[in-house]
């Protein structure tokens, strides 16, 4: 049988299945009487939820593709600065979103656009606009310079701008639809604004509440929403890229990483200045911030020191699952993504957590246990497509090799680039990760994401000012650090 | 048993195109030449004997091992013993012309020096495909294809890029792995005297 036709019927089972048991469970929700609320309550919640994330989507789609577009079609001044600073929001820990822009606007009449569904779906779209910009202009970067040479003498600026949106549209669809997996079951933007979807009621009824079944029952129901947008969000997207020598520099390449990380502090400075945070953090003086300061280098030093090695990894086991399990495996690697966060720790601290040794209990492995499993699907799509960037004529004259040269003599220098863009990706990601770890925090250890994550709950705004500038900077060196090792080993050979 | 390549009404096709069926018989030192219009699936059909795109039906056997076939696993393409020169060469840009071919044929120095001194790219074999001309790079995608000394060559218009001078050449290398018993199939739009042609049908 071909891979497509068990794709499709593996796919189907996926979309259906789901709401089979969606409707078995509600069937033992309802005779148990555990949970609140009836059937009116679940619909509204679940139109709740499509309609944030999938607004946020569409939004992040249209505002990131056109923007994308811009930024390749045409010759903007300072575009070494826009570029990173438009890609910044995705590199910020959701909670510094949000939080920064309510305190920007608290005063204002505006306020009402950080609030409810509509500032949950928009805080999702500007979250993940930078995630659709970044795949349009790798994308766009990959067309052949002839091709572009042509656009240029044979086009007017408009209609070659058109031309590329038009290329650029499936990858654009694509991130979309992989956007609104990743805000299906999100739980902290939703939390901020005050809107109740599927993730915090998830999360609700797996700590809060105590009810597992009804948490069980939220997660059939992503899965069902889901499926059917994973098989297209795994399509093959036709990337044939130039060879390096002959397309334009790619916009997003590391070295363009490391401007993004010199940009990463002040769009940070910028938007908590003007929510007046940094002026209450200097009037307070140095004193406190001294003591604080060590506290948090010390913690984010031992973080830096589990999430660098960790993302690696999780980078290069992304690429290697993301070129060797096609379409189906793909998808179903990416399933976690579309479940509420907390869900790998909660089954862990169910599961088998208790029976573990102290020594691995105690530790961090648990943790980078659960956070690898919620990545572990944006590092098999980022290793997917870093895999599919490479020409095809390159990709045959390797299958003449024997498999382990293919993969790790020409396959793995080649995208090199893709792999250390996802672990970036990664590192950011799971530096700001707050729903596992707050779950399976190892005893004793203070994680930065989850000390902001309380700050900002209990309204230490100076504190959290504070550590987030911390956060920001140790992520920009990071990024620049690996950026730059990316640079290098792509030149290798 | 012979180790002739023996193609046996063979169906190919990528995206909307179907070709054949197809047969050849080839015996060592002999060659091929394939020779039709744009799109008549010449490509396709060397890519399908090298094993890069699937078969819909008939059989492909070099000697007593069976690449292609009805209950027959597909042998992989770095299993076949093929040496394939891609009309998009297909060169790694991250490694030089040496790094390539010895990708290609660990072990084989003595025979990549030989086969650059032939193809007059011994000057080039520390350089990368980014400081290639268009006819240097195919030339240096020759070497990588010959260098681990295939029994089968596919060839994908080999002298396409070529000037008179450096087509002589290349000609030269391919009528003495002929003479060393090697296998040719060739796609090309320039004749080749004294080798057999196949006509394929318009696109």
């Amino acid at each position: 049988m071909r891979e497509t036709d068990r794709g499709a019927r593996l796919l189907l089972a996926l979309a259906l299945g789901p709401f089979a048991l969606f409707a078995l469970l509600w069937i033992l929700h309802a005779e148990s009487g555990e949970g609140s609320g009836g059937i009116s309550s679940v619909i509204a919640v679940v139109a709740r939820t499509l309609v944030v994330a999938g607004s946020g989507a569409a939004l992040a789609t249209v505002v990131g593709g056109a923007l994308g577009v811009l930024v390749s079609a045409y010759r903007i001044p300072a575009r070494g600065l826009w570029t990173p600073l438009l890609l910044a929001p995705f590199l910020l820990p959701s909670v510094v979103v949000t939080t920064a822009a309510q305190s920007w606007l608290a005063g204002g009449s505006l306020v009402v656009l950080v609030r409810g569904e509509v500032g949950a779906a928009l805080l999702h779209a500007v979250q993940l606009a930078p995630l659709v910009l970044w795949g349009v202009a790798r994308s766009l970067a990959a067309v052949p310079r002839a091709e572009r040479l042509a656009m240029r003498s044979q086009l007017s600026p408009g209609r070659a701008a058109r031309l590329l949106a038009a290329r650029a549209a499936p990858v654009a669809l694509r991130l979309g639809s992989l956007s609104f997996l990743l805000l299906l079951p999100r739980i902290e933007i939703p939390a901020y604004t005050g809107v109740e979807t599927i993730g915090p009621r998830a999360l609700a009824a797996f700590t809060a509440s105590g009810s597992d079944l009804e948490g069980w029952l939220w997660c059939t129901v992503c899965l069902g929403i889901a499926a059917p947008l994973l098989r297209f969000a795994t399509a093959t997207i036709a990337l044939e890229a130039a060879p390096a020598s002959l397309g334009r520099p790619d916009p997003l390449a590391p070295r363009s990483v490391v401007a993004t990380a010199i940009a990463f502090v002040p769009a940070l400075l910028a938007m908590l200045g003007l929510g007046g945070l940094c002026d209450d953090a200097l009037e307070e003086g140095f004193a406190l911030a001294q003591s604080e300061a060590s506290r948090w280098i010390a913690a984010l030093g031992l973080d830096i020191l589990r999430v660098v090695p960790l993302s690696l990894a999780l980078a290069l086991v992304g690429w290697r699952i993301g070129i060797g399990v096609g379409r189906v495996g793909t998808a179903l690697a990416a399933l976690p993504l579309v479940l509420p966060g907390c869900l790998p720790a909660l089954i862990l601290l169910e599961g088998g957590l208790p029976r573990l040794p102290a020594w691995i209990a105690d530790g961090t492995i648990p943790l980078d246990f659960a956070q690898g499993v919620r990545f572990l699907g944006v590092a098999v799509l980022l290793g997917r497509i870093a895999d599919r960037t490479i020409p095809r004529a390159e990709r045959d004259a390797a299958s003449f090799l024997s498999p382990i040269t293919r993969r790790f003599r020409v396959l793995l220098p080649r995208a090199v680039g893709g792999i250390t863009a996802s672990a970036t990706i990664l590192v950011v990601l799971i530096l700001g990760e707050v729903e596992s770890a707050s779950l399976v925090v190892p005893p004793g250890r203070l994680l930065p994401a989850v000390e902001l994550h309380q700050l900002l709950h209990y309204r230490y705004d100076v504190q959290a000012a504070r550590l987030s500038l911390a956060l920001a900077a140790a992520a920009g060196i990071l990024v620049a650090v690996i950026g730059r090792v990316g640079r290098g080993a792509k030149g290798a050979g | 048993m012979s180790e002739a390549l023996v193609v046996g009404r063979l169906e190919t096709g990528r995206g909307g195109f179907r070709g054949g069926p197809y047969d050849l018989h080839l015996e060592p030192g002999e060659a091929s030449q394939l020779v039709g219009e744009n799109g008549c699936g010449k490509s396709t059909l060397l890519e399908t004997l090298a094993g890069l795109v699937p078969a819909f039906g008939g059989t492909v056997r070099l000697g007593d091992t069976t690449w292609e076939g009805p209950g027959v696993p597909t042998v992989a393409p770095w299993r076949r013993g093929v040496g394939v020169l891609l009309q998009a060469l297909g060169l790694w840009p991250h490694l030089t012309v040496r790094g390539q071919a010895e990708l290609a044929a660990p072990g084989a120095g003595e025979r990549i020096d030989d086969l650059a001194d032939r193809l007059a790219i011994t000057a080039l074999l520390d350089r990368r495909p980014a400081r290639l001309s268009g006819g240097e790079a195919q030339r240096a995608a020759l070497l990588r294809t010959l260098a681990p000394d295939p029994r089968v060559l596919l060839l994908d218009e080999p002298t396409s890029a070529q000037h008179d001078g450096t087509e002589a050449l290349v000609r030269a290398v391919i009528r003495g792995e002929l003479a060393r018993g090697r296998i040719v199939v060739l796609a090309s739009h320039r004749g080749w005297p004294g080798v057999r042609t196949v006509e394929m049908g318009s696109g």
